[in-house]
């Protein structure tokens, strides 16, 4: 299948994203005071603490952080490395206790302070860049951040500057391309919601795709496009919705196009997991698993769909088993790195499966069609069948030698019969009345040829109920051509209402040398396909020999 | 000539009913009506019957069994039926005609008049009752036929004789007219003639290729020397 190369090329590219870091020092040490400057570089001192880098959380008055910075060995001539830096905050920066650069300005107060930006490049001085070890001192204040981060220090690197933009690149290429895929893929079954038969899983699936490239882009903005810090928060929030969004979306799309039988269990996870999120610390920690138990969710559903036998489960269940399996690899890294190819990856998958279910559906309406029309037909060829209207005319060239006026009311009623069959042999279902009208317009051109009186009693019956086209007219053809009438004779429907469903019985007296027996013919197979036309499998037709002749019940949903 | 008509619609009946008095003349017996074959049974018993007007659905298994049976009776039949598409089936049978509804009175005066000419249509095999059941035996089987009174029997090629309900004047009317009547009682297939001998007294013998000698009527002498010529 074409998606399996795409995802496996996807994940060819997953393993050079690996950033080129080198290992630098994992801790570094802040001190929460305003030192003086000469007092924060001065080597030792009080007050230090030591910290992991990832939860450097001090500020927002000003504070001090030093660590030593590992500088990469490099080629003669090689250019000088630049230092790699994103903190959340203003900061102003030493490099081996001389002044390396600023970022915004660092204040006292929220007034004082000039944001600086997330992500900085500062190109180190040459004569400091040896390689080995140096000590960066940092002054930050974080005035405007808006929220308390797990951490604050992001990245704190020694690099070559074009491998530091390749590495960037190398992040951000693979995911844009997913994210243009995806917005593709969005606009795509949004299209076909609009367009065509209005399929809510064609809906929601668009909807996924398009939260996913919100998500796509929302992380990969910090690549694109350097911002103050205060924005940060913004940002975070947008990935946060758009990660519940995705999160929430992957569930109740397999929810919809599986048909899961169950509701109510679902509702009441969702619940409980929104309640769980909100209980998680950090914008991180929640995306990560917010997507988990999305992406584990998913995985039940599609199981279950899988054991129903619901067509393209076995798609869903691959694409979710591969984002599953990049998910547990690096669940922490997940919403940054994996997500873009998992989710690649999977709403591919479920893009086949719906277009596969869409055929499927499309198919399964064809053929109701076909087989419409094909009833329609049976219907009308019947009514010319030559048992009927050769011997209709033989009657009415009788009539025209003996009695030319009984002849005229003769087609006067045969005409009604075709007119009430042509009118219903188009239709899908018609009223109750209408097929009486039609019954009664054929007793009546089938009296003329007895020279008997038919009648068709139906007392009480309601009118405006839905039957399928000549049924009656099926049963009483059926009861002409197994019995021989000679006396006058009276079908009888009774309409019987309970719990939802209408029984009907229809009677049929027998005549002389009745044959009995009329289990599987036309009449019958034509009866139950328009049955199962109107009522799929709702409906049950039974039939046999009484004392009074042949009695035929029919019971339908009301 | 004494007809029946077996029919079960009652405005159909009556239109044959009408038209068989008006075609044969007021002066023959009326034609009898039944509803069924069942009901007809016992009339058809009787052997007096000429010729049987049926209209029964001889669409499906029911109708070629029926059709069997009325081929085998002593009567001739007309099928006067709706479903057309048996026809052919009917007149290899053995049925005289097969007349479509709606009809005429022409088209049913032309069937009337086959009962004493010939048949419509090819027939193929001989229906005889045998054992309860019917049997239909293929015309290129049978050797010769010879008058038995009412009756005819069915001289096969391979020495084994059938007996025919039919009279030998009904069977000529049905046959194919390569059977030729050669005598008051035989009938023989002119394909199957290989010489005449002319014997004293002027009687006349034919031998059919399968080395049997059988008699010439005087009366047809002419006739059968003219066919075989031609």
């Amino acid at each position: 299948m074409r998606c399996w190369l795409l995802i496996g090329c996807l994940g060819v590219l997953l393993p050079l994203q690996a950033p080129l870091s080198q290992p630098l020092e994992r801790t570094v040490e802040v001190h929460a005071e305003d030192l003086s400057v000469e007092r924060a570089l001065r080597p030792g001192g009080e007050g230090w603490r030591t910290v992991p880098r990832e939860q450097v959380v001090e500020g927002p008055a000003p504070f001090w952080l030093r660590t030593r910075v590992e500088v990469p060995p490099r080629a003669p001539g090689a250019p000088t490395p630049v230092l790699a830096l994103s903190l959340l905050g203003s900061w102003e920066a030493w490099w081996d206790g001389a002044l390396l650069g600023r970022n915004g300005h660092v204040g006292r107060t929220p007034e004082e302070e000039v944001p600086g930006n997330v992500d900085v490049l500062l190109p180190l001085p040459p004569e400091h860049a040896t390689p080995g070890p140096h000590l960066l001192v940092i002054r930050a204040s974080a005035h405007h951040r808006g929220f308390q981060p797990v951490g604050t220090l992001y990245r704190l690197q020694v690099g070559e500057a074009s491998e530091l933009a390749r590495a960037r690149l190398l992040w951000l290429v693979p995911s844009l391309a997913t994210l243009g895929a995806l917005v593709l893929m969005g606009l795509h079954h949004l299209a076909r919601y609009l367009m065509q038969r209005r399929s809510r899983a064609t809906l929601l699936l668009g909807l996924l795709c398009l939260a996913a490239s919100a998500l796509l882009l929302l992380e990969a903005w910090r690549g694109l496009e350097s911002y103050p810090y205060p924005r940060h928060i913004i940002r975070l929030w947008l990935l946060s919705g758009a990660t519940v969004a995705v999160a929430v979306l992957l569930p109740a799309t397999l929810h919809v196009a599986f048909s899961e039988p169950r509701r109510a269990p679902w509702w009441g996870a969702l619940a409980v997991s929104l309640l769980g999120l909100a209980a998680v610390p950090g914008f991180d920690g929640r995306n990560t698993v917010a997507l988990g138990l999305s992406l584990g969710v998913s995985l039940v559903l599609a199981l279950r769909a899988r054991s129903r036998k619901e067509p393209g489960a076995w798609a869903a269940l691959g694409g979710l088993g591969f984002a599953m399996a990049l998910y547990l690899m690096a669940p922490l890294d997940f919403p940054e790195r994996g997500f873009f190819v998992a989710f690649g990856g999977l709403l591919l998958c479920l893009g086949a499966a719906h277009a596969y279910q869409l055929r499927r559906q499309q198919q399964r309406l064809e053929s109701a069609t076909r087989a419409s029309e094909r009833l329609q037909l049976e219907l009308l060829k019947r009514s010319i069948q030559p048992h009927f209207l050769m011997n209709t005319l033989g009657a009415v060239s009788e009539w025209v030698e003996t009695e030319p006026a009984q002849a005229v009311r003769f087609i006067e009623s045969l005409g009604a019969v075709y007119r009430h069959l042509l009118s219903v042999s188009g239709e899908r279902a018609i009223s109750l009345a209408r097929e009486l009208e039609l019954c009664r317009a054929y007793l009546e051109v089938m009296g003329y040829r007895h020279g008997l009186a038919f009648t068709l009693e139906a007392p009480g019956v309601d009118g405006a109920a839905v039957v399928p086209p000549a049924v009656l007219h099926t049963l009483l053809e059926n009861a002409f051509s197994h019995n021989r009438y000679t006396t006058p004779v009276s079908f009888h429907l009774q309409e019987v209402r309970e719990g939802g469903r209408r029984r009907y019985v229809f009677s049929a007296p027998a005549g002389k040398g009745a044959t009995p027996g009329m289990g599987e013919g036309t009449g019958t197979r034509y009866l139950e396909a328009r049955l199962d036309e109107v009522f799929p499998g709702a409906w049950s037709l039974k039939q046999g020999p009484t004392e009074a002749g042949w009695t035929t019940v029919l019971e339908v949903p009301a | 000539m004494k007809v029946l008509i077996v029919e079960d619609e009652p405005l159909a009946a009556r239109r044959l009913e009408r038209l068989c008095r008006e075609l044969l003349g007021q002066d023959l017996p009326p034609p009898l009506v039944c509803a069924s074959l069942a009901d007809a049974r016992e009339v058809l018993a009787g052997r007096t019957v000429d010729l049987v007007l049926l209209d029964l659905n001889l669409a499906g298994e029911d109708g070629f069994r029926l059709l069997e049976e009325v081929a085998a009776g002593s009567f001739h039949t007309v099928v006067v039926s709706a479903n057309t598409d048996q026809a052919l089936r009917a007149f290899e049978l053995g049925v005289l005609d097969f007349v479509a509804k709606p009809y005429t009175r022409e088209r049913l005066e032309k069937a009337l008049a086959r009962v004493g000419g010939r048949g419509a249509g090819p027939l193929r095999t001989l229906a005889v009752r045998k054992g309860g059941g019917i049997v239909l035996v293929p015309l290129e089987s049978v050797a010769y036929i010879q008058g038995a009174g009412d009756y005819a029997e069915l001289v096969l090629r391979d020495g084994r004789t059938e007996l025919s309900e039919k009279s030998l004047d009904r069977l000529e009317a049905l046959l194919p007219t390569d059977f030729v009547r050669i005598h008051r009682s035989y009938l023989v297939p002119l394909q199957d003639v290989a010489r005449l001998w002319t014997q004293e007294g002027s009687r006349t013998d034919v031998e059919l290729r399968s080395g049997t000698r059988l008699p010439v009527g005087r009366s047809r002498v002419k006739a059968l020397k003219a066919r075989l010529d031609a």
